[in-house]
């Protein structure tokens, strides 16, 4: 019995480390409406876009973005992964666009499958989701590792 | 509690009960500064400065309807006043188009656009002396308009072309204490005469390149708003019809950037005889980001006009050069310090040289 502690330990530390393997590996998928104009987007392109910056889609047509809820972890990996910003730099950047009237954060919406919906059901609609939540309703433009 | 405390909080309940509902929805902020400056003026002296505590906050009310506010508690020299800057609500009507109705800051040139009553969005401590607003002695436009605004924009070749119209109440000015001893008035609730000014700024930003070129143009009916006063004129009459038109290019590269705007005052003289005449304004500003946190800038300023026109003897404007030099270090995404040397030189009188350090902050 003595010996078995150890292994035990040892066994839940690999279960843990593969589950946070997993965690911070989770892929997150730019999706749009299945109509949108543009095919793919480049994570620069997504960055533009999330950040007010693009006033059109690469294949024509104004873009209407959906966010996740701040501090939610595929919140977190796509303004990581695509945008390059934390929360507090985003927060800081938004406060200076809303002060000068050039704009407001697009609307955070509950989790993935509020965006999906919205997307689906909006003309131009963009949003991001875990990748495992991907369907048909709605068409795959970046897929961020 | 003294008088200017009691107004303070209840700027600030008012302020908040306007935007308090339903909080989840409402973006709020706060800009500030506090200074320190010297200059070489005889008897000058030192002296911390608090700067404007900018309060502001915008609210999406529905899909396509956005409301503003934004309120600055400063001194006017005396006391703490709450000014109401910035006041409007704004609809979007297509994807080319917003209708506003409010208190704007008038789409005069790049700067007054972009960089609001925000310290810390600014490279250097000061605005370009004559693009101070009206309550500053060396205003020289009307930076403020009250009234309607039309905006939006659209893509056009390799670019994206902006614009914003807008008309509103007059300017006006109460020479009742003499020339030189009033400001600008904005006319937020009223207007002393029947005129009313347009305003129109068209931009145009190349996607290639972070370069963007505007024009713009505004007419007004400065009236007389005192009664009995200097110009001899009544109230409501017509000071001085004006015609401003300018240019601005802002290029904003990875390191380098630099800001120019050309303003001219076309000002026909209607409460003496001295005609017309037409004043000149202007500023070129260059930064280098050397590093990520620090920048250094200079800006050269200059404002022209006869001696004879009657809109700057109204105001009691001098002709003057500016040389201002700047190094900017950016703490964070919310907080700067800022270092400047300011080389004031009128047209007639001695040169002065002005010192300031600045932390700005923004609290998002």
């Amino acid at each position: 019995m003595k010996q078995q502690k150890p292994r035990l330990i040892i066994w839940l530390l690999a279960l843990l480390s593969l589950g946070m393997a997993a965690a911070s590996q989770a892929e997150v998928v730019v999706i749009g409406h299945p109509a949108i104009g543009a095919d793919s987007l480049t994570a620069k392109e997504a960055a533009r876009i999330w950040l007010g910056k693009a006033k059109t889609l690469p294949g024509g047509g104004k873009p209407h973005v959906v966010d996740q809820q701040p501090g939610s972890a595929v919140r977190n990996a796509f303004y990581g992964k695509a945008v390059k910003k934390t929360e507090s730099q985003l927060k800081s950047y938004w406060a200076k666009v809303v002060f000068t009237g050039k704009g407001a954060p697009p609307k955070a919406l509950a989790d993935d499958a509020a965006v999906k919906q919205w997307v689906a059901s909006t003309p131009g609609g963009l949003g991001y989701i875990d990748g495992g939540a991907v369907d048909d309703s709605v068409k795959v433009l970046l897929r961020l590792p | 509690m003294n008088k200017w405390s009691q107004k303070l909080i209840t700027g600030i309940l008012l302020f908040l009960a306007a935007v308090a509902t339903p909080v989840w929805a409402v973006n709020f902020g706060v800009f500030g500064d506090i200074s320190y400056t010297d200059s070489n003026v005889s008897g000058a002296t030192n002296a911390f400065a608090l700067g404007g505590l900018d309060l502001y906050a915008q609210e999406s009310i529905d899909e396509n309807t956005r409301a503003f506010v934004e309120l600055v508690i400063e001194n006017n020299g005396s006391e703490f006043v709450i000014d109401l800057e910035r006041l409007w609500i704004s609809r979007s009507v297509s994807d080319s188009m917003n209708i506003s109705a409010g208190r704007f800051h008038t789409p005069l040139g790049y700067w007054n656009r972009s960089y609001h009553h925000g310290a810390l969005l600014f490279d250097t401590i000061t605005r370009p002396a004559f693009l101070e607003y009206e309550d500053a002695g060396t205003a020289i436009l009307p930076l403020h308009i009250v009234g309607l605004m039309f905006d939006g924009d659209m893509t056009m070749g390799d670019g994206n072309l902006a614009y914003e119209f807008g008309i509103g109440n007059g300017p006006s000015y109460d020479t009742s204490g003499g020339y030189g001893s009033s400001e600008i008035n904005i006319n937020n609730t009223s207007d002393p005469n029947r005129a009313k000014s347009p305003v129109l700024r068209v931009t145009y930003a190349l996607d290639a390149i972070p370069l963007q070129f505007g024009v713009f143009g505004m007419s007004n009916n400065v009236a007389e708003s005192g009664t009995g006063g200097a110009s001899g004129v009544a109230a409501g009459e017509t000071l001085v019809q004006q015609t401003i038109a300018g240019v601005d290019l802002n290029y904003s590269g990875e390191r380098f950037d630099a800001i120019a705007e050309y303003f001219q005052l076309k000002n026909d003289d209607k409460y003496g005889s001295t005609g017309s005449h037409t004043g000149t304004a202007y500023y070129l500003q260059f930064g280098y980001q050397i590093t990520e946190r620090f920048k250094p800038v200079y800006r050269y300023e200059s404002l022209e006009f006869n001696d004879n026109d009657a809109y700057f003897t109204l105001l009691g404007s001098r002709q003057e050069k500016r040389h201002v030099a700047a190094l900017r270090y950016d703490l964070d995404d919310s907080n700067a310090l800022k270092l400047q040397v300011t080389n004031v030189r009128p047209k007639s009188g001695e040169s002065s040289r002005e010192y300031a350090i600045q932390w700005a902050f923004l609290i998002p």
